[in-house]
């Protein structure tokens, strides 16, 4: 979400003037000195939130019964926070714990204003449009302003594939998160969100599914969660600590964040609906430092509420790698939460949540096999830390860092070259060309190589700390004829926790000449996609987050919002998981079959300007796709294409 | 006589009436006055960004992690 100037945060536009709320005068709601022609007398007594600081007057006077309750909703209250607090809190300490709570995760709570105008507080406020109301909230300004890291990343395929919800219903947040619930008055002490009545549940809409005709429907309700068989991985955070920089901001540090999938035991079964034995449980970053920043030894009772809890992944597929088969979970030791899990100063605290081995649901002995050939894979395209470790010192072994130059200063893996591939005029023409961010001709490529010191009989290992930058790298390294390409799974993080070496010395670069031997038939343009829109045996991925492949948003320098028509969504976080993880073959290839982008057809990947679609080229070659196909132009220069086709895009 | 008090009855009505009608008009006026001055500022881009200082920025530089 790109942040607003100060001018445009509080420009009202002419069109809330002929709305019902603009007939209303400013000084109604706002105060202010009436009459005053400078701004500083004009804003004595001026209120810019009255919905925070006097509902009842600014809302409440039209919208009364909404304001009765709202005053006490979870998302202005941010009741639970304080409820889960007190449970493993000090409370001889609770006012230093409290401030500190308020100060920290206080700050996303919101009011009338923070979803119906403005964009929350949180996220420097501003008008999301020119200061009309809006009843239905804004997704990407307003839900996922807030709700961003976890629902809004999982939701839009920042992470994962994106939710189905999402990606064939094009369904908001509001559409099961109703007014209802969002207006709803919490109980004082209320447990949790999820103990809220008026909460959303699959159910609302997904009903008799016990009598239904999916026969494990009938098998696994009121035993298992929905979310156990239909979400896909998700993040984990670990030791949030809380401080005061030098300027007096509040600031938090998360030690690390992890992209995984856990099943443990329901140890709460008192919140609506939650008559189940499984849940997705995740990781909460709560820490027994949390708050020593603001007094020591804070949350004595540590102990009383699980760091393992209840998760409601907002990225919800009908198939997924569990539902391929009864064995995926059943028999299957790792997907269940186990000791080896958790932190030695977690164990007490999560024995409740912990699967033993007798609980692991026994093995099913009947069960059909799956068709997924992974016979074609080119295993060694993925390297990890450990492989790489013990080969680094072979010959011809080039390590290639595709971070930006800042980041890999702070230190690398020793004998990484940096080069960026995203950076303008490196490997792709610049802004501002014929041809912006389209590949440049093969001499020039094959002189940034030469120069970096690579050719094209070397083992090139590439990394990074996402994931997808390396695989973009990768995917010129293979278009331009190299012949042993590696990603490094894992990236950065992995070769840092294990302590392997690293340096912040840029190394000696022998240049060499890279003899590229360019694979045209690797690259599709404009007129190919034209071409084949309605061809069967070509599949067009649209490989963009689903914010701008559903037409939400759009790259900054896109013309409009819009997508190649015909083309499949699938982000390319459904391919790199969070810090360059990659899930198993066979799980990779089940998931693009259940989207229609399987091996027997021409697979062709667009996005924005071809980095994306050059790391899922990357991906599918690596599973052995015998015709996957890069869109240069992408969506930036397909739009252009289309409206002004002599130009020459 | 009668004539002359039933007359002045109804001056005097009218008298009250326009009066009350022009308090109306004046706190309409003045209401609109103040939402014409929010108005002409707020709705100048200009004068907007004349008025406006590029605030330091509220998140601190240490924050890390996914939050």
């Amino acid at each position: 979400m790109a942040p607003l100037e100060p001018q445009d945060k509080v420009k009202v536009s002419n069109k809330f003037f002929k709305t019902d709320h603009g007939k209303i005068a400013c000084v109604d709601c706002h105060g202010g000195n009436t009459g005053a022609s400078d701004k500083m007398t004009a804003h004595q007594g001026v209120d810019p939130q009255p919905s925070i600081n006097n509902p009842e007057h600014a809302c409440g006077e039209c919208h009364g019964e909404i304001t009765d309750t709202v005053k006490d909703s979870l998302h202005v209250t941010l009741g639970p926070f304080s409820t889960i607090l007190k449970q493993r809190a000090d409370m001889d300490k609770w006012k230093e714990i409290d401030a500190g709570r308020e100060r920290h995760c206080g700050q996303c709570h919101t009011s009338c204003g923070g979803c119906h105008v403005s964009r929350p507080e949180s996220v420097g406020k501003g008008f999301v449009d020119g200061h009309v109301f809006s009843a239905r909230p804004d997704l990407l300004n307003q839900c996922t302003a807030c709700h961003g890291s976890r629902v809004g990343n999982e939701y839009l395929g920042m992470r994962g594939q994106g939710d189905i919800h999402a990606l064939d219903y094009n369904m908001h947040c509001v559409s099961c998160h109703k007014a209802e619930e969002m207006h709803a008055a919490a109980p004082k002490n209320l447990a949790g969100r999820y103990h809220l009545e008026e909460a959303a549940k699959c159910t609302d809409c997904h009903k008799d599914l016990k009598i239904g005709s999916i026969r494990d429907h009938n098998v696994h309700i009121g035993k298992v969660q929905c979310q156990v068989c239909h979400s896909q991985s998700y993040t984990n955070c670990y030791s949030c600590h809380t401080g005061t920089d030098k300027d007096g901001l509040p600031y938090y540090t998360s030690q690390k964040d992890v992209e995984n999938f856990k099943i443990g035991l329901n140890y709460d079964n008192t919140a609506p609906g939650a008559d189940y034995n499984f849940m997705l449980v995740r990781h909460v970053p709560v820490d027994q430092q949390l708050f020593d920043h603001y007094t020591k030894d804070a949350l004595a009772d540590f102990d009383d509420v699980p760091n393992w809890k209840r998760a409601t992944p907002h990225n919800i597929q009908r198939k997924t790698w569990q539902t391929a088969t009864c064995n995926h979970c059943h028999d299957n030791r790792d997907i269940f939460l186990s000791k080896r899990d958790l932190l030695d100063y977690e164990i007490t605290v999560n024995e409740k949540v912990v699967v033993s081995d007798a609980q692991v649901p026994a093995k099913i002995s009947k069960t059909r096999a799956l068709d997924i050939d992974t016979g074609n894979v080119k295993k060694d395209r993925i390297v990890d830390a450990r492989w790489l470790k013990d080969n680094i010192d072979t010959e011809n072994l080039v390590i290639i860092d595709t971070r930006s130059e800042g980041v890999y200063k702070n230190g690398h893996i020793k004998g990484a070259i940096q080069l960026d591939p995203m950076k303008d005029g490196e490997l792709r023409w610049p802004w501002g060309s014929d041809k912006p961010q389209q590949l440049l001709k093969p001499e020039r490529i094959a002189r940034v190589l030469g120069d970096k010191g690579i050719n094209e009989t070397d083992h090139i290992v590439v990394y990074d700390a996402d994931g997808w930058r390396a695989g973009f790298f990768l995917s010129v390294l293979d278009y331009a004829g190299a012949e042993k390409i590696s990603f490094l799974k894992g990236g950065f993080r992995n070769w840092r926790e294990a302590g392997l070496p690293m340096s912040k010395d840029n190394p000696d670069i022998q240049a060499k000449t890279f003899k590229i031997k360019p694979q045209p038939q690797f690259i599709v343009d404009n007129r190919f996609v034209l071409d084949n829109l309605d061809n069967f045996n070509v599949v067009i991925v649209d490989i963009r987050t689903l914010d701008q492949s559903k037409k939400l948003a759009k790259h900054p320098r896109a013309l409009s919002l819009g997508s190649i028509p015909g083309s499949i969504k699938f982000p390319v976080n459904g391919l790199y998981m969070d810090h360059a993880e990659v899930k198993p073959p066979q799980e990779l290839l089940y998931v693009l079959k259940n989207r229609g982008i399987t091996p027997d057809k021409t697979v062709i990947i667009t996005c924005n300007t071809g980095a994306w679609a050059g790391a899922g080229f990357f991906m599918l070659r690596y599973l052995g796709y015998p015709d996957v196909r890069m869109h240069d132009a992408s969506w930036v220069g397909w739009e252009s294409f289309v409206r002004y086709p002599g130009c020459g895009y | 006589m009668w004539v002359y008090k039933r007359q002045r009855n109804h001056m005097s009505a009218m008298f009250v009436g326009m009066a009350l009608a022009l308090m109306v008009v004046c706190i309409y006026t003045g209401n609109v006055l103040a939402a014409s001055s929010c108005v002409s500022c707020h709705t100048d881009e200009n004068k907007l960004t004349k008025n406006l200082s590029k605030k330091k920025p509220q998140k601190s530089t240490l924050t890390s992690g996914a939050g």
